[in-house]
């Protein structure tokens, strides 16, 4: 069932942000070839579907308590933390997931970025 | 004048020198896995390493080649799709970008598939970040 008209569309494309309407008025200025490229390719895109499962969430405040507190210590290394309980750490992650998995426990995957690597600046953009 | 809103999830997050960290659960083609994902709302999509994506069961080059921009330079990445847990709320076919090298060890979680469902607080004083779905 359609649930979008055109118009709310249209509506939307009028709101968009400068660059975003920008980008929109070029994408409508392809040659007609290209916008049948664009056609096609937009239906291999899934929509994202979103619901609430109840029962999934696990409560993580202990590995996350846990990791605030020590995950410095292993610089450059990966850890699984179960509860406050480091399973397994190294600085191979193959290892770490081998160790863990072993374990039978259920367990968190963190990393710790190691001192040489510079303080993120985040923006990781398409 | 006053604002109010009202979530119902809870999650508790972490702090380091780079960022906020969520735990999220992500669900691929042979198994789920938990981890800790640097929250960056300037990211478009979610990155995780070449190292997880092969550990999930992606056919990792078999995505789309996705070029990213970064601060640093161009980062290549395969697309592909799958589903993640924030706490209760399941977001299912969401855009995740796999790094092509195995240099990049952190998992990024960007904004595509998720940010605009949800109705989004953060207290960083607390370490907790509260969602819904957008239109619970």
């Amino acid at each position: 069932m359609q649930t979008i008209t055109y118009e709310q569309v249209k509506q939307q494309a009028l709101y968009l942000p400068r660059e975003a309407q920008q980008t929109l008025r070029s994408a409508l200025a392809l040659p007609v070839a290209e916008q049948q490229q664009l056609l096609t390719e937009l239906p291999a895109r899934p929509t994202v579907r979103v619901s609430r499962v109840p029962g999934k969430a696990r409560d993580f405040s202990l590995e996350q308590q846990w990791l605030r507190e020590n995950k410095h210590l292993y610089r450059g290394e990966h850890l699984a933390v179960s509860g406050s309980q480091l399973i397994a750490h190294s600085a191979n992650p193959h290892e770490v997931l081998a160790a863990a998995d072993a374990s039978g426990m259920d367990f968190l995957l963190a990393y710790s970025p190691s001192e040489e690597e510079i303080p993120y600046g985040g923006g990781l953009w398409l | 004048m006053t604002y109010r809103l009202e979530f119902s999830t809870l999650l508790k997050i972490a702090l380091d020198e780079n960022g906020l960290i969520v735990p999220l659960t992500i669900s691929a083609p042979i198994k789920d896995r938990q981890i800790q994902a640097y929250f960056d709302s300037g990211a478009t999509y979610t990155v995780l390493p070449r190292w997880l994506g092969d550990d999930l069961g992606f056919d990792v080059e078999s995505g789309t080649p996705t070029n990213l921009r970064t601060g640093s330079g161009v980062m290549q990445t395969y697309l592909h799709y799958t589903t993640f847990f924030l706490g209760e709320l399941s977001f299912g076919d969401v855009p995740v970008c796999i790094a092509k090298y195995h240099d990049f060890n952190r998992c990024l979680l960007g904004r595509e598939g998720w940010l605009q469902a949800v109705r989004f607080g953060l207290v960083t004083y607390d370490n907790q970040m509260y969602l819904s779905l957008y239109d619970e």
